[in-house]
């Protein structure tokens, strides 16, 4: 395992670089994010296997996710907390080249498309998800889930029915507009999935008229789905994440269908082996049934999807394995984990993590 | 006397003991091979001596009827010792008589070091100020019983003085102490400033008690992440916000831009300090 410690700093966002397999990036914030300064750390890996800074931006609010520019090797975008998007040249210092800002409220994600290269998106605390090219200021578009399917109550549909009415539950009704985090299909360069305070994750299609550009399904009981992904492999193959500490796989065929006839869909598979809310997903660039994920219980976790084999549909769950599929536990961190990706370089397994704790390590998958 | 000292009155009365066994004079300073004199044995010997019924009077002995305390005031010394050794008791519950020997030499020898014993402890009254309020209550009764009943001899006036000297200073001392106690108003003071917090920053108070409470291990929280929690520099952080020890400190050229964390009542920052990054790109501030 290798280890940097960003001091003073707290990991939000991690992304191996495309372009070179040394390379990584790490958005940071001070006093764990809550108030003071953010930082773009550039780490490099030397031939010695040693983790060390190579390049660093200071910035004024805390940065909360990072992607690399698919076209330019050395662009780095950062998403900030005073509601802007900036774009830094690891080969220049001190400032961004370019500054995005719409977003009203603090920026939790950003997206490079993988397949229009010239499009990222980001996701906003403000409740809007706004699609950019680097080449423009302002926004090509901004995506806003529709605000009727916050509770959809097919007994009662004209009534919203509260998710508690405890107090220790206050912090769930709350935020409802929060979009944590937007993502542009690695098959699809149009389809844009958003996850919602409001528990909802949404579909947006961009080549559809607004009226008629998305569909949504309530996917962690109405607690706050914190994380999602798409499956490299299997188009139609979504991870999330929530509140409720679950891992639910969800087949958007289905989810389309019934979302059309406004009837709830069923997860294809859920894994519930995290101790507190999950925070992170991203399923292997390697193989279509390994995921990894990191949660709040401080820990990264890698699991073997069973509900599939050999691209064919098992008909099972993780529910039937001792060890609910998990593969790995990292437990090295100390605080919450915020950010993990997969090494597209060399030997399929290669993780890098950070987190709370200031740590960036980077670790083996498969080494149980 | 035994080495434990139960409460704060027994203490205060050991503390006593110790300084009339130094007094300035040197007249009573305590010897072995000296015969027993009873205004420098220890406590627990003078309870059983007739003469010195003083301090015995204030405590309560275990064991020994009230009734009978009663009764000796109203007898003269020497009738009442009389009576009393020709008393024979039998106590079913007693120690053997070996046993019996055994603790009078265990006692012997501890009273040969009680001075030095005594000594290795007077920071127990410093280390548990709830104990001085018991201490407050009953010493003034004990002294005054002490000036009562002390008036006969010329040394047992002197020692009476003595007594009320080192009782005064020994009140100027837990005055003192008490007056540390109630500097807490200084706190409270600066606690003002806590609670003139401004909207945003009882907010944050409020989301960090929130997440504190939330996140404090309880009887579910499997051991590992137990420990994990405990050692989290976050839920410390969480900790003092929710307390009020830590909150946000307003920017320099504009107070409702929260930059840095602060503790309110030493005005000291917490965690890292704020550096100013200028809002401009390469393209327009010419440096690229």
């Amino acid at each position: 395992m290798l280890r940097y410690h960003m001091q003073g700093f707290s990991g939000y966002g991690i992304q191996y670089s495309p372009f070179f397999d040394n390379k990584i990036a790490v958005a940071s914030g001070s006093n764990f994010g809550l108030v003071g300064n953010g930082k773009l750390f550039i780490l490099d890996i030397d031939n010695k296997g040693r983790m060390m800074e190579s390049k660093s931006f200071l910035t004024q609010d805390g940065l909360f996710d990072v992607a690399w520019n698919e076209l330019h090797e050395s662009q780095v975008l950062v998403a900030q907390g005073d509601g802007t998007l900036r774009l830094f040249d690891i080969m220049l210092n001190d400032y961004p080249i370019a500054v995005f800002h719409e977003h009203s409220k603090e920026v939790l994600s950003c997206n490079w498309n993988l397949i229009n290269k010239h499009l990222f998106v980001s996701s906003s605390w403000d409740g809007s998800i706004k699609v950019w090219s680097p080449a423009r200021s302002s926004s090509l578009t901004t995506l806003a889930p529709r605000p009727n399917n916050a509770v959809h109550n097919n007994l009662h549909p004209s009534k919203n029915v509260p998710i508690s009415s405890q107090k220790q539950h206050n912090a769930l009704t709350k935020n409802k507009k929060c979009i944590y985090q937007a993502q542009f299909s690695p098959h699809d360069p149009n389809s844009v999935m958003g996850c919602c305070s409001n528990s909802y994750v949404t579909l947006f299609d961009l080549r559809q008229p607004s009226n008629s550009n998305q569909y949504s399904f309530l996917a962690h009981a109405g607690m706050e789905t914190l994380a999602c992904d798409f499956n490299k492999y299997r188009p139609y193959i979504v991870a999330t994440g929530g509140v409720d500490n679950m891992i639910k796989i969800w087949d958007l065929r289905m989810v389309r269908k019934m979302s059309i006839n406004s009837r709830q869909p069923m997860s294809v598979n859920e894994i519930g082996g995290h101790d507190l809310p999950v925070r992170k997903l991203s399923w292997s660039p390697h193989h279509s049934d390994i995921l990894l994920s990191t949660s709040y219980d401080m820990t990264c976790k890698v699991w073997h999807d069973l509900s599939v084999e050999n691209g064919k549909p098992t008909g099972k769950t993780n529910s039937v394995d001792p060890a609910k599929g998990c593969r790995l536990v990292f437990p090295h961190h100390t605080e919450f984990v915020f950010g993990a990706d997969w090494s597209l370089w060399g030997q399929p397994g290669y993780v890098a993590s950070t987190s709370w704790d200031g740590n960036v390590c980077v670790w083996y998958a498969f080494s149980g | 006397m035994s080495l434990c000292q139960p409460s704060g009155l027994a203490q205060f009365v050991a503390k006593n003991d110790q300084l009339q066994s130094t007094s300035v004079s040197q007249k009573h300073r305590f010897r072995a091979d000296e015969p027993l004199n009873p205004t420098n044995v220890p406590l627990e010997s003078r309870f059983r001596s007739p003469r010195e019924l003083r301090l015995s009077d204030a405590l309560p002995v275990p064991g020994q009827p009230l009734v009978g305390k009663r009764a000796t005031s109203s007898l003269h010394a020497g009738d009442w010792s009389d009576e009393f050794s020709r008393m024979k008791i039998h106590d079913p519950l007693s120690f053997t008589s070996e046993y019996q020997q055994l603790y009078a030499s265990y006692e012997k020898s501890q009273h040969s070091r009680s001075p030095d014993v005594s000594r290795q402890y007077p920071p127990t009254l410093q280390q548990f100020p709830s104990q001085r309020s018991t201490l407050m209550q009953r010493a003034p009764l004990s002294a005054q019983h002490t000036h009562q009943t002390s008036s006969g001899t010329s040394d047992n006036v002197l020692e009476a003085e003595y007594f009320d000297r080192e009782f005064d200073e020994l009140e100027r001392e837990m005055s003192s102490d008490m007056h540390d106690d109630i500097e807490d108003p200084d706190v409270d003071e600066q606690g003002q400033s806590i609670l003139e917090l401004t909207a945003e920053q009882l907010k944050f108070q409020q989301a960090a008690s929130e997440i504190h409470q939330r996140l404090s291990p309880g009887p579910q929280t499997p051991p590992a992440l137990e420990s994990k929690f405990q050692k989290s520099k976050f839920l410390g952080l969480m900790r003092g916000i929710s307390d009020g020890v830590v909150t946000l400190k307003g920017a320099d050229d504009d107070a409702n831009k929260y930059t840095q964390l602060f503790s309110p009542t030493s005005g000291e920052l917490v965690g890292n300090e704020y550096f100013p990054v200028a809002d401009a790109t390469l393209n327009n501030n010419g440096t690229s």
